[in-house]
């Protein structure tokens, strides 16, 4: 696969004696690599591993020249050539490539290249060509096998060959000549061309077989001396072609284990150096550190100075003991023990700070690594204890943590307000300085907050006066409020019925004096009345005497009519129709006195009822005078009371405004009041948290001080609700009306 | 008397006082004459005190932005309740001497009275009704009392008949013992009306110039010292309405300081401040 990857015109040139190695499977995925390759490709040994070769191919060179590699590869032959490669980065090197396949039980498995370094760029073409000319005619060999080589082809194969020759052709000769002696030309020239072929293919054998074995030999020689890049044609057909792309597979193996033998030459050294390095550490190590080694089952192998002085042994008594030795008794019959060797088996070490029994029972603190080694197998063969011996330090850390511990419990203690513990054990040096310092602290501490204690039980019940003072003042000032608003609105009450009154006393006025006018209207009426009644007496006098003239009148008539009567009488019969008509007159006459009489009598009685009348009028005219006089006094007061009423109406306004502005006043009075009893109330409750923070602490001095109970409204006695009250407040933040109907029960009542 | 703004506590303007006073006028038909001014500050002082205001425009602003939740304290606030137990005597004494004996004959078939007592304030009225009332009418009537104010308050305060001993102090011992109760512990200076007045009287909150929600044909009605608080068109109308809801020859009692004169034809005086439906 062809990956279109950056490249750069940077060159990179191998140095001498690199040899690039890889090994491909059949499909060209790389199996192996040398580190040089890594090196120089660029690439990681990871990335190069199961990558097919071509990660390494060159945009600049031609199908072709891969084409012909893998052609000759498929054919199992060895194929070589100069290729250009392309680094991870982009950058390029020349190679020259040599590729052989590896047969495995007569089988190609697997191709084999190796790549040397060649000439800079500059001559690369040419060489390129020279090589193939070179590898064309097969004709490289060292200056030192050339006359060797020389006499062995003059000795050897030609002198075998010219006397094989001489041998063969002999006969063929004779036979010549009896083919010349039967005039049998056609024979005769057949065999001359016969002669001359074989001749002629003889002596190429002769030459190639001279050539080749001359270039075998000088691969041999160059391969004894190490030189196993060598230059041959690989693609010649016959046995020696074969034979030479043997020799070339031959050298680019021998050239690829080179490189490995380097590379291991290589490791090899880097190995011992650091081997080196271990051992001189180990033996740094051994200087500073007791160490122990152990076998598995705990039996002690080695240990160094360090160690024999730290446990105070001497090599001769511990070698071949067990490890318990060195533990305590309990310690090594307890399980713990038994699993701690269990699992230095398993091959896990154990690290950490051991206390350890040195020589006569003395106490060792060691800090100690336990290391199973392990063999090739993976399996623990042998303990190394490293150690560092921290006894004294151990032991001064003892008594660190027993001082902190001390420390601790009374920081505890402080923390959780037990401000009466001290440390108690004894110290030396520092150590009993700091816990000087430290229990005079607590001290310090137990003393001032014992005194803020007093204290704050001292402003607690100042405090608690002070509430209660506002408390009390708050409610007389409530109290009074209250009152003022029950008489702001009996004032109120009273402004408007003594305006109702004035406006009432306005409209009796009113009718009043319409009284007193009808009543004058009515005296003189009856003065009126008074005078018709005297001009009916007047008319009655009047009338009466009329009547009494009528009845004189008739008195004389009746005595003319009897005078009449008389004369009638006598004049007898001729009278006596003058004389009927002198008795109806004289009748007539009787008559008008009875009536004139009757008269008199009704007119002296109406003159009599006309005059009791008069009287009555009389008293009605008194009367009404008297009504007028009586109005005009009404009229009077009741003027008094509309003026009295105005002027109760401009005072009572005056005494409301003078309620008003009381009311004001006391309203903002009770508003401060209850402003300060809520600031006393909570300033009782911060004190009686400051106390209930300050009981935290628990002190020598003083037994805890009790908190109060919260603050209640302490209430006068003269306390009383508000049930005029109309405006009772909605919220009522702190203090409320002593009484409401949620909170009453029955058993709070009794009978009167 | 004119009114004049001063420097107080809080700031009060005569179009703060204005605005109130019409909203009241409005409500309640109360009139607000122009001395009312530094009443309206005392009474109204205290809620914005309470409300946390500075001055009388933010409470003004206040309850036109809050009605619901302010009015009815405003309410509250402003109307006057004075009251005390047999205020005006000779009225109870008018009660139990005339119209008690005539409603037992009148009401014989149906043993019932109804009574109301409008502006009733802290109770103390419908309470001496209610015990006027049983002291002289057997146990088998059925009596009711309506007793109904502007004010929620007072209504409250009312119904629930705790008093503090001073406002029953002129209250003859024999009726402190039937009909209160002495509170002591936590209650002590209070007494308490028993339950047997509390449970003939209905207390009701009312709007006197607004509709009557009761149908009812009442015996007699107390409405003392509400009148003075009206305009004279207001009075006229309030006459008109509760002869129209007396019954038949039943009475009306009001303020001592009242006067239905020239104001009802259909109410005629039979004594002092107490009329009689003429029909």
């Amino acid at each position: 696969m062809k990956v279109n990857m950056p490249i750069t015109d940077k060159e990179i040139v191998m140095s001498k004696d690199t040899f690039l190695v890889t090994r491909t499977d059949l499909d060209g995925i790389i199996t192996y690599v040398n580190d040089a390759f890594v090196e120089v490709t660029g690439f990681s040994r990871e990335e190069l591993l199961g990558s097919s070769h071509n990660i390494t191919r060159h945009p600049d060179v031609s199908e072709s020249l891969y084409q012909d590699l893998w052609k000759s590869l498929k054919a199992d032959k060895p194929w070589k050539g100069i290729i250009k490669n392309r680094t991870k980065n982009g950058d390029y090197y020349w190679s020259e490539t040599n590729i052989t396949p590896i047969f495995t039980k007569g089988k190609a498995r697997e191709y084999l290249a190796v790549r040397y370094e060649i000439k800079p760029d500059a001559q690369r073409q040419a060489t390129f060509q020279q090589e193939k000319r070179k590898s064309k005619t097969a004709k490289t060999r060292s200056d030192a096998t050339k006359g060797f080589s020389k006499l062995l082809k003059e000795l050897s194969i030609w002198k075998k060959g010219m006397i094989a020759m001489t041998v063969l052709i002999l006969p063929n000769i004779y036979l010549l000549y009896l083919f010349v002696l039967e005039k049998n030309f056609l024979s005769t020239g057949i065999l001359c061309f016969l002669i001359a072929t074989g001749f002629i293919v003889l002596r190429d054998l002769l030459a190639s077989m001279d050539c080749g074995l001359e270039a075998i030999v000088g691969i041999s020689y160059r391969f004894l001396n190490d030189s196993f890049k060598i230059s041959t044609d690989l693609s010649r057909k016959d046995q020696l072609g074969d034979c030479f792309r043997a020799l070339f597979s031959l050298g680019v193996k021998f050239n690829a284990d080179l490189a490995s033998s380097r590379e291991n030459e290589k490791h090899l050294k880097e190995k011992d150096l650091i081997n080196k390095d271990y051992v001189r550490q180990i033996e740094a190590i051994d200087k500073s550190q007791p160490i122990v080694q152990f076998k598995m089952d705990g039996t002690i192998i080695s240990a160094n100075d360090l160690f024999l002085n730290a446990m105070g042994y001497t090599l001769a008594e511990i070698i071949g003991r067990h490890h318990r030795l060195f533990v305590d008794p309990i310690y090594a019959n307890s399980v713990e023990y038994k699993r701690f060797w269990e699992q230095l088996n398993l091959g896990q070490h154990d690290i950490g700070e051991y206390k350890r029994v040195g020589k006569g029972g003395k106490t060792v603190y060691l800090h100690a690594s336990y290391n199973p080694i392990l063999d090739n197998d993976g399996k623990p063969y042998k303990v190394v204890k490293y150690a560092a011996d921290v006894t004294q330090e151990t032991l001064s850390n003892q008594t660190l943590e027993k001082f902190f511990s001390d420390i601790g419990l009374v920081m505890e203690n402080l923390a959780n307000g037990d401000l009466t513990q001290h440390i108690t054990n004894d110290y030396e040096g520092l150590y009993g300085q700091c816990k000087n310092n430290v229990n005079e602290a607590v001290s310090k501490f137990d003393d001032v907050f014992s005194r803020v204690r007093e204290v704050a039980n001292f402003v607690e019940t100042s405090s608690q006066e002070i509430s209660a003072g506002n408390n009390n003042l708050s409610h007389r000032a409530e109290q009074q409020a209250a009152n003022l608003e029950e008489t702001a609105a009996s004032m109120e009450q009273l402004t408007g019925i003594v305006k109702s009154t004035a406006h009432n006393a306005k409209e009796a006025n009113q009718i009043v004096n319409s009284t007193r006018d009808l009543a004058i209207k009515g005296g003189d009426v009856v003065k009126l009345a008074i005078a018709a009644m005297q001009e009916i007496n007047e008319s009655s006098n009047q009338i009466a005497e009329i009547i009494s003239v009528i009845d004189e009148i008739a008195f004389q008539t009746n005595l003319l009519a009897l005078n009449a009567s008389v004369e009638a009488a006598r004049a007898g019969e001729q009278g006596r129709g003058f004389s009927v008509v002198a008795s109806e007159v004289r009748n007539l006459a009787q008559r008008s006195a009875a009536a004139a009489k009757q008269s008199n009598e009704l007119i002296q009685n109406s003159v009599q009822k006309v005059r009791t009348g008069t009287a009555f009028v009389d008293q009605t005219g008194q009367a009404l005078n008297e009504i007028v006089e009586s109005v005009g006094k009404a009229n009077e007061i009741v003027g008094k009371i509309a003026v009295a009423s105005a002027e109760q109406t401009s005072g009572l306004d005056q005494v409301n405004l003078a309620i008003v502005q009381l009311d004001e006043i006391t309203q903002q009075n009770a508003a401060l009041a209850e402003q300060a009893s809520a600031a006393s109330i909570s300033m009782s409750e911060q004190i009686n948290n400051m106390i209930a923070l300050l009981n935290f602490f628990k002190m020598k001095s003083v037994v805890n001080y009790q908190i109060k109970p919260k603050t209640t409204a302490i209430i006068a006695s003269t306390s009383k609700p508000q049930a005029a009250s109309a405006q009772t407040p909605v919220n009522r933040p702190l203090t409320k009306p002593p009484m409401t109907a949620n909170t009453t029960t029955d058993d709070e009542w009794e009978e009167f | 008397m004119t009114i004049q703004e001063r420097e107080r506590e809080f700031k009060f303007t005569f179009d703060d006082f204005n605005f109130l006073r019409k909203l009241s006028n409005e409500y309640s038909g109360i009139q607000v004459p122009d001395e009312r001014f530094d009443m309206f500050y005392s009474r109204l002082s205290k809620r914005v005190r309470r409300l946390g205001f500075t001055n009388f425009k933010e409470y003004c602003q206040y309850l036109k932005d809050n009605p619901e939740l302010e009015f009815t304290d405003f309410i509250n606030a402003i109307t006057t309740n004075l009251t005390a137990f047999f205020r005006e005597n000779h009225h109870f004494e008018y009660l139990r001497d005339h119209v008690i004996p005539e409603l037992l004959i009148r009401n014989s078939y149906t043993r019932r009275i109804r009574v109301w007592s409008a502006g009733c304030s802290t109770g103390e009225e419908p309470y001496s009704i209610a015990m006027t009332l049983l002291e002289n009418i057997p146990a088998n009537w059925d009596i009711k009392i309506l007793a109904t104010d502007l004010d929620t308050a007072v209504l409250k305060s009312a119904s629930e008949g705790i008093y503090t001993e001073e406002r029953v102090a002129g209250i003859s011992d024999d009726r402190l013992k039937h009909w209160f109760m002495r509170g002591k512990s936590t209650q002590s200076g209070q007494v308490r009306v028993s339950p047997q007045l509390q449970n003939i009287i209905c207390f009701k909150q009312l709007n006197l110039i607004q509709e009557w929600p009761m149908k009812g044909q009442f015996d007699f009605i107390f409405c003392r010292n509400v009148l003075i608080y009206f305009d004279r068109e207001t009075k006229i109308m309030l006459a008109k309405r509760y002869a129209h809801i007396l019954a038949e020859r039943s009475w009306l009692f009001i303020g001592h300081s009242e006067s239905l004169n020239q104001l009802s034809t259909e109410l005629e005086l039979v004594a002092c401040t107490s009329y009689r439906k003429n029909k």
